[in-house]
């Protein structure tokens, strides 16, 4: 019994984001720097919960700020979030491999807002329905826009590559 | 005419209903056979009823499905109904249903009952004879139930919160509240006219990790929103949890506190079973092994002292099951049950003790809301996060509360959010487990403890 989330309109449907689920703040890896604000959720009708709530946990243990939307999100409640909540990066789940279909529109979304152009863009999970392989899947994702593509990688893997992703950048930054 | 029957002539006026009898359903409960009635079983049979899942979109399928299951020495069937009904998209289900009857594929994970009709699904349940209990997941079931009832399918799975929690991530909760007294209601009404309807409320909730206590807690919520609705056969249940002692000390504690409060809303003459579902959580691929998982169940089942069991099948990792794959659970189950003999009675007073102390602490929190009814005051109170279920997708649940195994695979709280678990019996849950550990080492913890079976 696992039925489709219900597609029913009400007013809590304005965007919601949950507080933290982490026990014990451990101080942001980036010494000096503010706390980098993540966006998180499940894209497309996914109601695939249990990664979700446990990438809130582990984000929030790493130090971040986590605005997590939850399941069944659209392409287009993620960018309003994160321009909302003034993002740093935008962590997008899937599944059930719903993303593939999403993905194309992620550049046409994120160009309507300018102020989006430094946001570090992120998708894990199972990225495709049915099989296929990281060679021909990540380099799609990252022309739909991506810069860090996760297909079928554990949990700590992936914020690690986020992690070492972000100082890069931030290196970047300090030496332009 | 009264309120409710105004809202049910509305409900029963929608186009997918081929012209709804009143009085013919009515004549019909009235005469049918006892044996379409769980109630009935429930209190003749000693034995432990099994009752499988299952459903598929045409009746050719599922009569053949019951067929199986009859020969697998079935005691309940199921009637599992498909995802659009379940969301009240009658339109999709008749497609879909059409598209099913005219090629081999199903396209639908159900039977859609409403589009069936009560006419024609009827014959089926007549001709079976056995009880059938609905499965379903809706938040608004008024239409899907009155077509149950008047099929002769006469025990009603679900409940405003357990059919909300895990499967919804915004469906307003307090509109179902009010669609699921409208079920009560019907299934009240219908209960003075023959031998009782039977409620039964889904205790696995998200069946990741959820504690005892939040579990009992909202079995007695459920039972009791029912109860004062007129209600009189009652079904709390709840998923084999991974610990056989916190299975055992669940089921005492569920049916104790059953009684108990049961008693202090005066419905003391209501019947209340337990039901135990087999492992809800993800289950191996390995279909030997998963054979070995059910069984184990069915053992825990009886040491719980179940009055009906429902199964898994050795499919369960791979899709929806085949209809032999699904009655060979059944009749490997009643062979279990069958042979097993001389049960040692397990107390863990400590356990009962701590467990009982949790559910009264967050009831008491529940009834002292301010709220002038029932449904307001657990309604307001997963608002506020003194219910919390961890896992829940749902927008309204508080998702504060975090739980991992001890060592014996207990499910403990190691922290409590607004759930008002008294201050010894938290330190008690903390204490038995290992909390010297960075998050990101309790993170894997958690994952390692929701993947226990596989």
């Amino acid at each position: 019994m696992r039925p489709k989330d219900l597609a029913v309109s009400h007013e809590d449907t304005i965007i919601w984001v949950s507080g933290s689920i982490g026990f014990d703040k451990i101080p942001s890896i980036f010494e000096g720097s503010p706390t980098m604000k993540v966006v998180t959720g499940v894209i497309g009708n996914d109601i695939h919960v249990v990664a979700n709530r446990l990438m809130d946990l582990s984000l929030n243990a790493r130090g971040y700020e986590v605005f997590n939307l939850g399941v069944n999100t659209h392409l287009e409640e993620f960018f309003d979030a994160a321009v909302e909540t003034g993002a740093d990066i935008l962590l997008i789940s899937s599944l059930n491999g719903e993303a593939e279909g999403w993905g194309r529109e992620v550049k046409i979304h994120k160009a309507k807002y300018k102020s989006l152009d430094g946001l570090t863009m992120m998708i894990g999970g199972n990225l495709t329905v049915g099989s296929g392989n990281a060679d021909d899947i990540v380099p799609r994702f990252k022309n739909y826009g991506f810069d860090l593509v996760c297909h079928q990688i554990d949990l700590n893997t992936g914020l690690d590559m986020l992690e070492a992703h972000l100082q890069e950048k931030l290196q970047e930054e300090s030496q332009a | 005419m009264s309120q409710l029957q105004e809202e049910r002539e509305i409900i029963l006026g929608n186009e997918n209903v081929d012209s709804f009898d009143f009085d013919e359903v009515r004549e019909f409960v009235k005469g049918a056979d006892e044996q379409l009635f769980i109630s009935h079983h429930f209190d003749t049979k000693d034995k432990m009823l099994v009752q499988p899942r299952g459903g598929f979109p045409t009746y050719e399928k599922q009569f053949a499905l019951y067929e199986f299951f009859v020969d697998a020495n079935v005691d309940v069937l199921p009637l599992t109904i498909d995802s659009n009904t379940r969301l009240n998209d009658y339109t999709t289900a008749k497609k879909m249903l059409r598209l099913s009857e005219a090629n081999e594929i199903d396209m639908l994970n159900g039977y859609p009952l409403v589009n069936h009709g009560y006419r024609s699904t009827r014959k089926m349940m007549t001709h079976f004879n056995h009880p059938v209990s609905l499965r379903h997941g809706t938040p608004d079931a008024r239409l899907l139930i009155e077509i149950a009832i008047a099929s002769g399918i006469f025990e009603i799975e679900g409940g405003p919160i357990t059919y909300l929690l895990p499967y919804s991530k915004n469906f307003p909760l307090d509109k179902a509240f009010l669609y699921w007294k409208y079920v009560e209601r019907v299934c009240a009404d219908y209960s003075t006219l023959n031998k009782p309807i039977n409620r039964e409320s889904f205790g696995p909730l998200t069946a990741t990790l959820v504690p005892p206590s939040i579990t009992i807690v909202i079995q007695l919520l459920e039972m009791l929103l029912s109860l004062e609705e007129g209600v009189k056969s009652f079904s709390v249940s709840f998923a084999q949890q991974g610990s056989m002692i916190q299975d055992i000390v669940t089921g005492k504690v569920t049916r104790a506190l059953a009684k108990h409060y049961a008693a202090q809303i005066g419905c003391e003459d209501a019947a209340i079973h337990l039901v135990y579902h087999q492992w809800m959580g993800a289950f191996p691929t390995n279909r030997d092994s998963a054979d070995q998982l059910i069984n184990m169940s069915t053992v825990i089942a009886s040491m719980v002292g179940a009055d009906k069991i429902i199964t898994k099948t050795r499919e369960e990792a791979v899709g929806i099951p085949t209809k032999e794959a699904n009655a060979q659970t059944v009749a490997n189950t009643q062979y279990t049950l069958n042979i097993l003999g001389g049960l040692p009675a397990i107390v863990d007073e400590q356990e009962e003790e701590i467990l009982t102390a949790e559910v009264h602490a967050i009831m008491e929190a529940v009834f002292n809301d301010p709220a002038d009814t029932l449904w307001r005051k657990v309604f307001n109170s997963i608002k506020s996060g003194v219910i919390d279920v961890p896992f829940s997708p749902h927008i309204i649940n508080h998702n504060e509360m975090i739980t991992i195994r001890d060592a014996q695979k207990n499910i403990r709280i190691i922290k409590r959010g607004n759930v008002p678990i008294p201050d010894r019996c938290f330190e008690y849950e903390k204490s038995c487990c290992d909390l010297n550990k960075d998050t990101t080492s309790i993170v894997n913890d958690i994952i390692q403890d929701i993947g226990i079976m596989q």
